[in-house]
This record gives C-alpha cells, structure tokens and sequence, in this order.
C-alpha cells in the first residue's frame, strides 16, 4: 500500500518523467497496470542513464499485460530481455514460467542461431520503492554456476572495465 | 608380527552383512588401528569430467570410508565401565565405574551412580562403556532404540553427542527460576545450592543483601535526568550519603534501622520474629522493589502489602533538615556530620566529625571530569530557587526532588523569548534549557524510547508453545566439577529443522531464562547441526563530538 | 536388499557394508552420526550409523533397493542368550590367551639370539672381574692364559641357547603369561544381530503436499544423475551435486515451491541472494499441471 501511495507522489513530483516519450510510449500500450509502467520507465531510465546501455528499448508483452526492455549492456554484451518489477509484485513459480514463455523477443533476435534458447532466459529487473535496481536472471532448466575458471576471468574483466571506466571519466 | 596384523586387517574388513562379531585374531588386530581420521580428501573437483583421475581419487575415498566405517569398538574389559539399564526409571545405573567420565558425567542418588540416557548411549559410542540389559550388554543400535527415542529425542541426543565429542561439558538445564533475574546477573544463583532454595520457598532472604542497590538501579532507569550523582553515591567512602539519600526514598524514618538489621542478621539466616515490626518494613521495601522489577512472586499476594506501602509515603521530608554532604569537585575536603546513633550498627561508635577527601574522586581523570560537568549542569537546571517554592521544602523523596526540579524549569520557559513556540499542542522537543550537552538533546529527541524486551516482556503475548532449555554447556575444564558447576558458558535449545520457527515471545522468554548465560538453538537437519542465536541488539548512543 | 531400521520417526543404516553401498552404487548419501570408533571425539568424520532423510527412505522403498525393519524390537532375552553371550566371550578370552602366548613364544624366538648374545656378554664381564680379582691377590696363573684364550675363541663363534635354556625361558614365559580377565578385549556391538524372520513395515511419507512435493523433486533429480543431501543449511530444500559429495561442491541449491504459490519479488532477491554468495545457483522445483517436475534456475546476474 505504501509503496504503490509514494510512486504516485513521485509521479506527480517527476513530471519531466511522465512527459516522456518512452512513458507515452509505454502507457499507449494500454495496460491495466500503471504501477509496472512506472517501475518499467525507472529501469530504463536507470539503465539508459547511469548503465548507458545500448540498443535500450521497450516492448510491450499483452499476455502478460506487462512492458519489458530489452538491450545490451555494452556492444560485446549478449541482448537481454528484462521484466521489470516492483519488489512487492506477487510471483509463483507459475507466473516465472509464463515469462520465460512469453516474454517477446526484439526482431534481430530471430536471426541468432539458436532462438529457442535465447526465449527462455529473462532478466528480473526488481525495483525498490528507493528506485535502486536489482537483476536476477532467470532460465529454464539447469543453469549450473560458473566454473572456477570462468569466474577469475570474468573478475579480471570487471576490473579491467572498471579501469577503462576510470580513465575514461578522467578525460 | 606386521604380517600378521596385514591378513587380519584385510580379513576383518570385508564385506559382510550380518552383524560383525570380531573373532580373537580380529580383536586383538583392532589394537594396532589407525588413530588418524583421513583428511577431507583435497580440494574439490568443479564437476566430474569422466577422468580416470577423479575415478581413481573417488574409489581412494570409497575404500578408505569401507574400512573406516567397519571398524568396530574393542576395548580391554579392564578399562570398560558397566551399567544396568533401568527401563522404568530411564537410567543407567553405573556398577562398574573405570573411566574418568564421572569427574563431569552422571549422577547419585542415595548411594548409587546413575546416566541418563544421553549420557550412557554417548559413553558408549565412544567406547567408555558396557550397558546391560536382562543380563544381556546392548549393541548401540539397541540402545538408540530402547534408550533414546522417548525421553531424549534423537535430535536432543544428537545436539548432546555433537558438543560432547567436541570437548564441552554438558548437564541438563538447570532451572534458574528459583533466582531472581537480578541475582542471576550478579551470579548469586551459583553460591546458594538449588536444594536450598527450593527449600526456603522463596528468595527474600538473599536479596535482603541488595535493597539499596536494586532501588538504585530503579530510579536512575526510571527518572530521565542524567543524575551522574548517584553514580558517585556508589563509591565506598561516599556510603553514609547514599545509605540515607537511598533510605528516604524507600520508606518512613525508622527504616534506616531496618536496613541495618537486615544486614546484621543476615548471616543467621533468618530474621528473629522478635522484631517483628522492623521486619516488616523490610518485606515492604522487599516487595516494592519486586512491584517495581516485575518479578513474579506469589507472596507478593499474600500479604496485605499495598497498603504499608502506601502508608510510608505520607510522611513529608524536609530535605532542607537532612543535610546532604558535597562530595563534588568543587571543594577538596566535605564533613559528614555525626549519624545518629540508633542509625549506626551496635557496636560502632563515632565520635569525630567525619572527613572525607572528595579529591580522591579525581583519582580517575576521566570521572572526574565527568563528576564536574555535572556539577555544572546540575547548577544550570536548578538556576535559581525561590524559598517559597524550594522543591526540597516540598518533594518527600529524592525522585520526587528531582521532578519537582524539572517542573520548575518548564515554569520558567515562560520568561523566555520562544515561550510562544510553547503553547498549543505541538511543541519542541528540546527546550533550550537542554543544551547542555549532546547526549541532554539526544536524549530529548529520542522520541520512541528502546525497550529491552529480555526485562520488559510482559507485554509480549505467551509463547505459540513452550519449549525448555535443554542443556547447560561447560568449556572444558579440569577444575570443573558436577556438585558445583558454576555459569555455564552456554545453554542450548534443540529444535527440529522441519519445525515452525520459534516466535519472539519464546525467544524472550526463553532467553530471559538463561541471562545473562547466552543461549544457542541448534537446529537438528536430519542429522546435520546448525547453531544460531538470538540476541538483542543494543543500539550505541555515541554522542562523543 | 538393503536393510532400513525405522527407530523413533528416524531411519537409519546400521551395517558399515550397507551404508557404503548405498553411496557407491545408488548415490544415496545420509548423514553419518555417529561417533567414529577410531576416533570418538571429533565431528570432522562420523561414523555408524548412517540417518536418512525420508526423502532417501521414500526413494529406496519405491525402486525396491531397501526394505524398511522396525528398529524398535527389543533384544532376545532368557537365560539361554545370556549364557550364549558369556560363552561366547570366555571362547574368546581362550583364543585371544592363545594367540598372546603364541605370540610371546614366536616373539621368544625371534629374540633368542639377542638374548644369547647379552648372556654371553653377561658370562665374559663376570669372569673379567673374576679374572680382575684374581689378579690383585696372586700372580698370573696358567688357567688365566687359557680362559682368555677360550674367550677369544668364544667371540668368533654366535652365541646360541641351549635347549635347556629355551625350554627354561619358555617356562617362565608360560607362568607369567596368567588369565588376567582384565586384559581380554571385548567388542561393544555396534549393530545389533539381525533377526532372519524380521517382517517389514509400511513407511508413512509424504503425507503432506510440501512432503509430497519434496519427494517428487527428490526423486526425479536423483533420477536425472545427481547427488542430493539435505539443504537445510543453505536455506533450500535439498543441495544438489554434480557427482559424490566427496569430490565436487554442490551446484544447485534446490527450492521446492508449489507452482501456483506466491512469492514477492522480494523473495527472488533473497533466494538469489542466498545462492550467488556461495557461488550456486538456485534451482526453483515445482509440479507442473501434468505432473511433470519443472526447474527454473535463478542466478544474479553480477549488476548493479
């Protein structure tokens, strides 16, 4: 209750983020859900701002009556698809299921190899009513945790790109 | 000699699926066992890669747990002890008793050496002991089944064996109920045997000791004002102050005295009947306090208590008569007039104004500045008295003093420039007179004041289920002994993974009952045993800037 | 057929061939815990017996790899299983007096030698002092020369024992070795001796639908290869791994939801909270509509 209650406050007090184009965009596909818009609008705006993701955008997913992003997190990154939520949105496993299966794909995605696999893979974007974002991700089947091997390499890339991120921001 | 102890070896461990009655070659060859557990069996593999590598250092492993696993328990029968199972008394009586155990296991009873359940089944795993029942000694299997199960649960057992074998030294909860929770805190509980307490029927007697200090305790939790003075009224050479700073606010004149025979006959045990009024006044301050402290006695019922109690407050003190010795910092040396002599204990005799240096107060550096800011402080909230309104012409106590002094000080907002922010409903919550200091203003500001749920729980509601204590654990000590076990060092719930949590009313309860021993729940997984605790968080007021 | 002994609501394995089998060749692991006879006092390794979890219990009963024996029958009890026992043990005190003695005996010989060899020692260092002695009282004497000279002969020459001198020493060996009871070894049985004619009994699980779910979950990943012990300490419901326990760590922690119940998304952060901290995923388990076991694996994607 309170939650839902301080998103309005914040809508009204943000007026330049309801006067939004991607906001318009994302009411004109007529949702009875205007809590997930707004949470959907703080993710993109989170990760078209501060994470200056790229081919960021929005699509709508009428079975489930939901806006979901997609978009890459830097040019070398894979495409993912997010659902974004607020953290007191109800989910059963069910309803976890039913995103894997219906969550839409952005067009270019069919010409992957293996499309099957990329539909059942989406990232949670789980928003507090602080607006800090979260992501889990999510997939069906067995996903087992990455070996040893690949998670010194994908330390040494963070902290390669945070170096890169560093210097950059220098300039 | 190697060779031989080779074949039996191998003999020994094959595979059988009865149950393996060791023949002598066996017995004997169990002499030379490997002493060492293997180690964990290096470091972890990411995933099987159908290697003959990882084949070869699994079926290492196999074969090691194959022996390991079949070893069976052999000992001479001269460094075994015996016992007789008693199924209706759920003991072991102990017959034959060889090991050093009984140093911190067991128990007597009118002569004879008794295990509890948990006891035996774990001396017996771990090869201490015989356990015989119907002339027959019981295989451990047996002995889980016939000796556990009812009056132990297996996870009780399991929680016991788990710290056991790790060296602790665990006796069943001992109720501590019988003490109150102050002498619980001061570790009184350990010197007075439980027989005996149980036997007095109530704990007046030991708390006679401490009347003063419990009230002491009181006022200063109770009252808001920062009074540093009591702490000083604690220091020794400052005792006659604070004996009748602390007298006046408990009961009438005469209780001095009585505080003084309490004490006087304290080592006999009981008070003599004959003093049968001052007596009462002891059992009045005694029941104030408990009121106060909420702890539950019965007597408290009993006895036509309120009303003695009430009755002592109509008598007014003068403070302006008593005359209250300075021990602040501002002057080296204060005088302490000659007690009246009903007030002294018999025998004592003062002759000579006493002196008392107040400069040894600063011994400590630190008090003593502390000792001075409050000085300080006192004079800025007490500014300036008139006769005809002197709190101390009117209040009958100290508490009362001190809240007279407070009301003084709203009285006198209305002369300042903000008075008007003081009017109507909202006001400020720090008036200027406040800002003495940081901790003054915090103080004023801490609007939803923290409770201490393990000294306030009366207000939870009752526990969704009742749940015991079920062992007090020791850390290993030579000097430990059974008759006299002291504090423990931690006292543990078992509880069942599969069950609900416990809820907040339990935990209290529960850990208010072991305090301020802390308190470990081990959660039993089937088999695997997790330890948690649940303690109260007490969050730091720092306000050193 | 393995054999299961229900004792108190608990199932365990009693016998050390059993247990192991039953991790060797039906990748069912339990929990040891008991105290290891080698080594009582410690819990890094355990010992007999083996705990089930009901989940392993359920598993073992359906495939028919176990049967389920009631733990709880007391021992036989008479006069006859006493006397048995004790018999039982005095044959054994016998044997083990035997073996000692025989040991001893071998240990005589072997020493037999040695011995001979510090008699010999023992015999020269005396007729030295004799010899030593005779000097300060008289003059070299011709018995002097020719003792030395047998001495010298004596040294080339193995020191051996006479018969006589076996025979005394074996003697002695024979005396000294009494029927000291106090020294025998006895056994304390671990498992208890099984009865051939024991009947089976009916095992109650699941008989709630989270047990039942467990089960189901249980069952078929244990089906699909893995390895499974109970989760409780990570927060799930079974720790799932990719071979023996022994070598690998754990990959998924196993959380058993019923499909239609309601989380938060609060509870997902927790769950993938709880995962990403030990460096596993976490596998939600849930019955599908056409009773088919659905895994949805959740991880943290390494975002802020």
């Amino acid at each position: 209750m309170a939650s839902s209650e301080q998103n309005e406050t914040r809508a009204g007090d943000l007026t330049s983020l309801l006067e939004h184009p991607k906001y318009k965009e994302m009411l004109a596909y007529g949702f009875n859900n205007q809590e997930q818009v707004h949470v959907a609008m703080l993710v993109y705006l989170y990760l078209s701002e501060a994470k200056q993701w790229e081919e960021l955008d929005v699509q709508p997913c009428p079975a489930l009556q939901l806006v979901t992003l997609s978009g890459r997190p830097t040019q070398a990154d894979d495409l993912q698809v997010l659902v974004p939520l607020g953290k007191q949105t109800e989910l059963s496993p069910q309803r976890l299921r039913d995103f894997l299966t219906h969550v839409p794909l952005p067009q270019d995605e069919l010409e992957l190899e293996e499309p099957d696999l990329m539909t059942k893979r989406v990232t949670l974007a789980i928003c507090d009513t602080d607006s800090t974002v979260t992501f889990y991700r999510i997939r069906d089947g067995f996903v087992p945790p990455d070996p040893p091997e690949i998670v010194a390499e994908k330390k040494a890339k963070k902290r390669q790109w945070k170096k890169r991120k560093g210097q950059r921001t220098q300039h | 000699m190697m060779d031989s102890y080779d074949i039996a070896e191998e003999e020994d461990y094959s595979p059988r699926m009865k149950a393996a009655h060791l023949s002598a070659q066996e017995l004997l060859a169990h002499r030379n066992l490997d002493r060492t557990v293997p180690p964990r069996g290096g470091t972890k593999d990411y995933a099987p890669d159908g290697s003959l590598e990882q084949e070869e250092k699994l079926q290492g492993m196999y074969s090691l747990y194959r022996r390991m696993l079949a070893e069976e328990r052999v000992n001479k029968i001269g460094n075994l002890s015996k016992a007789i199972w008693l199924e209706d008394q759920g003991l072991a009586e102990v017959t034959v008793d060889k090991g050093k155990f009984w140093h911190h296991i067991g128990h007597s009873n009118e002569g004879k050496k008794y295990l509890y359940p948990e006891e035996a089944v774990f001396l017996m795993e771990t090869n201490a002991i015989e356990v015989y029942w119907n002339k027959l000694p019981l295989a451990i299997q047996q002995a889980y089944a016939m000796m556990l199960g009812n009056r132990v649960s297996m996870e009780q057992y399991q929680v016991y064996a788990h710290l056991s074998r790790l060296g602790y030294i665990l006796i069943r909860h001992q109720s501590r109920e019988h003490f109150s929770w102050y002498e619980r805190q001061i570790q009184l509980d350990e010197y007075i045997p439980l027989k005996q307490r149980i036997k007095e029927g109530s704990s007046a007697q030991v708390r006679d000791w401490f009347p003063s200090n419990q009230h002491e305790e009181q006022t200063t939790s109770t009252s808001g004002e920062p009074d540093k003075t009591e702490e000083v009224h604690r220091d020794n050479p400052a005792r006659q102050k604070s004996k009748e700073v602390k007298s006046a606010s408990d009961s009438p004149v005469e209780h001095s005295t009585s505080n003084q025979t309490s004490r006087d006959s304290l080592p006999k045990g009981q008070t003599s009947r004959m003093e049968g009024r001052i007596e009462q006044s002891v059992e009045d301050e005694q029941m104030e306090i408990e009121c106060n402290r909420k702890d539950k006695t019965e007597k408290q019922e009993e006895k036509g208590v309120d009303s003695l109690v009430t009755s002592s407050y109509e008598c007014k003190w003068d403070f302006t008569n008593i005359s209250i010795p300075n021990v602040g910092q501002d002057c080296d040396v204060s005088e302490i007039p000659i007690p009246c002599a009903e007030l002294l204990p018999t025998g004592v005799q003062v002759n000579n104004v006493l002196k008392i240096n107040t400069g040894a107060f600063s011994l400590n550096t630190k008090r003593g500045r502390k000792g001075k800011s409050n000085s300080e402080h006192l004079s800025k909230i007490v500014p300036n008295l008139r006769a005809e309104d002197d709190p101390r012409k009117v209040s009958r106590n100290w508490m009362e003093f001190k809240k007279l002094c407070g009301a003084k000080r709203e009285m006198d907002m209305s002369d300042s420039p903000v008075a008007h922010l003081w009017q109507g409903e909202v006001t400020p919550l720090v008036r200027p007179s406040d800002a003495t200091d940081m901790g003054a203003i915090l103080s004023r500001l801490q609007v939803i004041q923290n409770i201490s749920l393990e000294k306030e729980c009366c207000s939870l509601p009752k526990p969704d289920r009742s749940l015991d204590i079920a062992y007090d654990v020791f850390l290993p000590d030579s000097h430990f002994k059974k008759s006299k076990p002291g504090r423990p060092n931690l006292r543990v719930c078992v509880q069942r993974f599969s069950e609900p949590a416990p809820d907040l009313a339990l935990i209290v309860q529960l850990n208010q009952r072991s305090s301020p021993v802390p308190l470990l729940w081990a959660v039993v997984d089937n088999g695997d045993i997790s330890f948690y605790s649940f303690t109260e968080a007490d969050l730091p007021t720092d306000y050193h800037m | 057929m393995i054999d299961l002994y229900l004792c108190h609501g608990h199932v365990y394995v009693w016998n050390a061939s059993a247990a192991c089998d039953l991790r060797e060749r039906h990748r069912i692991v339990g929990t040891f815990v008991g105290a290891l006879p080698r080594l009582p006092r410690q819990n890094v390794r355990l010992g007999r017996p083996l705990q089930l979890m009901p989940e392993e219990t359920t598993l073992l009963l359906n495939k028919g790899m176990a049967r389920l024996l009631d733990g709880n029958i007391p021992p036989k009890t008479g006069e006859d299983a006493a006397q048995a026992i004790t018999e039982h043990r005095q044959q054994s005190f016998r044997e083990q007096a035997e073996i000692c003695k025989s040991d001893r005996k071998r240990k005589l010989h072997e020493m037999a030698s040695v011995i001979a060899k510090g008699r010999a020692a023992k015999r020269k260092k005396l007729a030295q002092k004799e010899k030593a002695d005779d000097e300060s009282s008289s003059s070299v004497s011709t018995s002097d020369v020719i003792s030395s000279l047998l001495d010298q002969h004596g040294e080339e020459e193995e020191p051996r024992l006479s018969v006589e001198e076996m025979e005394e020493l074996e003697a002695k060996l024979e005396k000294t070795t009494g029927y000291n009871e106090q020294a025998f070894l006895v056994q304390i049985m671990t498992e208890q001796d099984s009865e051939e004619t024991q009947e089976t009994i009916p095992w109650n699980y699941p008989t709630t639908d989270t047990e039942a779910l467990r089960c189901r979950v249980f069952q078929d990943l244990w089906e699909k290869g893995y390895f499974l012990t109970s989760g409780g300490k990570f927060g799930g419901d079974f720790l799932v791994y990719p071979g023996d326990p022994f070598r690998y760590h754990s990959f998924y922690i196993a959380v058993c939801r019923p499909r239609t119940e309601n989380m938060e998304a609060l509870d997902i952060v927790r769950l993938g909270r709880l995962g990403s901290n030990v460096k596993k995923t976490v596998l939600l388990c849930s019955e599908s509509e056409d009773g088919e076991i659905n895994y949805t694996s959740l991880q943290w994607t390494g975002m802020n």
